[in-house]
């Protein structure tokens, strides 16, 4: 495309820097063999604050015969140009349209992205169903937490990468480099352990990446010229967790626990600062304080980058982590706002999801947190649980104004979420919370609790809730969602749940009873195919206990 | 201001033109954090980069004379500077980096207005009042004086109808008669 013509563009859009592809350090393309275009289902701001999608760019650039660029989500008014302009989807870097690529790599964060992947697709030239490509159509390969249930996202893909990509996408690289076709390729790739070919694979195993320590770190990434949610350096002190919520996805697919070493950890912030000269560090993992070096890690952060204006950030932190020997590191990290995720105050319900945050502890937190001066306390909260009654809701209302009593926390905000069972966890067979009742209970909350109250959009939960134990049959169910113009699904300004309602009906399937689906009565899962460290007897155990705590009798 | 500082003059070409002021402010002190600058940084909870900027170019114009003055706590080596001038994004580009006593005015006071240099797709039906002046008017193209005494008013749409304009470049600050102009 021409410099003319795309400043045109760029000067009738909102945010034209999501577009220019000119970051520093952006991808450069030097003559390799094949060009892989790396895609995120969702806008610009959100996939660069991505530490997955980084982190694939670097492990498919390490390759020597690889070339990446990347591709996000175009922004409705982005849209409109391109297709009142017959513009087809380009590459960041070159321009280059997606489907002069030799590999599309989506990488799939969440079911409600669904959508602005077949978008993506429809603007590439490529229909956004996989049966309907053809041999000529470069492979579509997705990666990311969403491939845990292959079964729907199948319709629209060629291959998955289920789990941790650092040890599967360098071999199935080298399995395109010597395939002479697109057919030769994908039967080659099924062969790999932890990859997922629709219509050939029958089933995958999660295995994850051992040497974690030694793992590809996206040092050099481009540096995002527009502000975005987490413009920081990420660094992954460790994964997997040492929780085991019953509702958590995460602790299950990315068992077993391991950390990387302090030197790695600082070695790796000195060569992303040097590289990107980002001014903040975010030490991430699903509970960070639980890395056995933590208050080293954060010494040597602090003096190494104090001089520099480098702040150091960690996204999750537990109560107890305010008092006792982490108390003093606290002065090292940038005061933001404090934040929970108790889930709910109440014990029952607790011991129910396996949430062991004590509520006294919160409390002992607030108080420890409020004499170092912080104000600001952020408490997530989930309903729908399992079994949960009006009198647990009412908790909530206590619990906050107990917090406000005892503390010197006055600005408290409660963050609300809708439990969604998700495959893989010990609550994948519940059934989800009836949404007048989630609305009710919402309401209820909104006028118990004194201070702000986050709510939920309850129709993008039912969506969802659908979509990430969805089976191959909703694929055409999705594919209609987006002709009918669904796109960022997340996003509640562009969230339009008539178009899912039309969608459903077109393929005369009705909504709710999707969403009431009894997983419990079905032998077979449509995710079962997937593998976990855990197993399936490990989540059958655990829901047992569940139905036992909540005096039911078991189904499974 | 009377810290030791480094005074920066920049142009923004495509397709930096389409980034924002702030975001390209942040651009040059990450730039300058990647070459181990010896910059100050503000006291307090969150320290910041110490530094100050001439008022924000409008998006989607040209510029060859912006300008940003960063406080350091000693002068960077050769090295130092050489890094930040060719560790810029596509389109940004460093003039040049000057070094600025302590005791020495600011940017910001030394400035008197703005030149533009503006391509046209017709001729100008109505000429533009006070304050903006109208140096020149030629075939296609107008270059217009905005002084700062006149409203501290820097963006030239607010005196000539933009429907007309094709191309906007910032090519020039106006130093008070006493300076150098740089």
């Amino acid at each position: 495309m021409k410099k003319e013509k795309l400043g045109k563009i760029f000067a009738a859009v909102q945010t034209p820097g999501r577009y220019t592809g000119s970051e520093y350090n952006a991808y450069k393309y030097k003559n390799e063999r094949f060009r892989f275009l790396l895609c995120y289902p969702d806008d610009y701001k959100i996939g660069m604050s991505s530490l997955g999608y980084h982190t694939v760019g670097k492990i498919v650039s390490s390759h020597i015969d690889f070339a990446v660029e990347r591709c996000f989500a175009p922004a409705p008014d982005m849209e409109k140009i391109m297709r009142e302009e017959k513009i087809s989807l380009f590459s960041l870097e070159s321009k280059t349209p997606a489907d002069k690529f030799d590999l599309l790599g989506f990488s799939v964060h969440h079911e409600l992205s669904f959508t602005n992947m077949l978008n993506m697709l429809d603007l590439a030239g490529l229909h956004p169903m996989r049966a309907q490509r053809s041999h000529k159509d470069p492979p579509v390969i997705a990666g990311g937490p969403a491939t845990v249930n292959p079964a729907l996202l199948g319709e629209f893909a060629d291959l998955m990468v289920v789990g941790e990509g650092e040890g599967i996408i360098p071999g199935l690289l080298d399995r395109f480099t010597s395939s002479g076709s697109k057919e030769e390729f994908l039967a080659s790739a099924a062969e790999l352990e932890g990859v997922f070919v629709s219509g050939k694979s029958s089933s995958v195993r999660i295995t994850p990446y051992l040497k974690f320590d030694d793992s590809y770190v996206p040092c050099g990434q481009p540096v995002p010229c527009v502000s975005i949610p987490h413009d920081r350096i990420n660094i992954e002190i460790s994964r997997g967790c040492r929780g085991s919520c019953r509702f958590c996805q995460a602790s299950v697919i990315y068992a077993p626990y391991r950390q990387k070493t302090p030197e790695r950890i600082l070695d790796i912030a000195s060569a992303s600062v040097a590289s990107t000269g980002c001014d903040e560090i975010a030490l991430t993992s699903l509970s960070a304080t639980d890395h056995e070096n933590i208050i080293e890690i954060m010494d040597d952060m602090h003096y190494a980058f104090r001089d520099l204006g480098v702040s150091v950030v960690m996204p999750s932190l537990r109560p107890e982590d305010f008092s006792g020997k982490f108390a003093s590191g606290l002065s090292r990290i940038r005061r933001g706002g404090l934040t929970f995720a108790p889930e709910t105050p109440s014990q029952r319900l607790k011991k129910i999801i396996n949430k062991n945050i004590d509520n006294e502890k919160i409390l002992e937190a607030a108080r420890q947190a409020s004499l170092r001066g912080w104000r600001k306390m952020k408490l997530y909260f989930m309903i729908g649980l399992p079994s949960e009654t009006m009198e647990d809701i009412e908790e909530i209302g206590r619990f906050i104004s107990r917090i406000k009593s005892e503390t010197e926390m006055k600005n408290i905000t409660v963050s609300l979420s809708a439990f969604n069972p998700q495959p893989h966890t010990p609550l994948q067979w519940v059934i989800p919370g009836d949404p007048e009742v989630l609305a009710e209970k919402e309401r209820r909350i909104k006028k118990i609790v004194r201070g702000t109250v986050k709510g939920i959009d309850i129709q993008s939960h039912i969506i969802s809730s659908i979509l990430c134990r969805g089976d191959s049959g909703l694929g055409n169910v999705v594919y209609e969602a987006f002709r009918e113009g669904a796109r960022f699904d997340q996003w509640g300004e562009h969230f339009d749940y008539s178009a899912w309602e039309r969608a459903f009906n077109k393929d005369g399937k009705d909504i709710m009873e999707y969403y009431f689906r009894d997983f419990s009565r079905l032998k077979e899962l449509p995710w079962d195919s997937v593998e976990t460290v855990a197993g399936k007897d490990y989540l059958e155990k655990s829901y047992r206990i569940v139905l036992k705590l909540i005096g039911e009798r078991t189904g499974v | 201001m009377s810290d030791l500082r480094a005074r920066i003059r920049y142009s923004k070409e495509y397709p930096s033109v389409y980034i924002g002021h702030l975001d390209t402010v942040r651009e040059l002190e990450r730039s300058m954090r990647r070459a181990a600058w010896p910059f100050k940084l503000t006291s307090g909870f969150n320290p910041r980069v110490k530094m100050s900027s001439i008022p924000p170019l409008s998006l989607g114009y040209l510029s060859y004379a912006e300008y940003l003055e960063v406080s350091l706590n000693s002068i960077p080596g050769d090295c130092q500077i050489g890094e930040f001038e060719t560790s810029q994004p596509e389109g940004l580009e460093i003039i040049s980096v000057e070094i600025i006593y302590p005791g020495e005015e600011s940017i910001n006071d030394i400035i008197e207005g703005y030149r533009y240099r503006i391509e046209i797709s017709q001729p100008l039906e109505t000429k533009p009042d006070n304050p903006a002046v109208l140096r020149e008017e030629g075939k296609g193209f107008l270059v217009i004086d905005i002084l700062k005494k006149d409203g501290n008013i820097k963006n030239p749409a607010k005196f000539i109808d933009q429907r007309i304009f094709k191309k906007v470049v910032k090519t020039e600050c106006i130093f008070k008669s006493k300076e150098k102009k740089q």
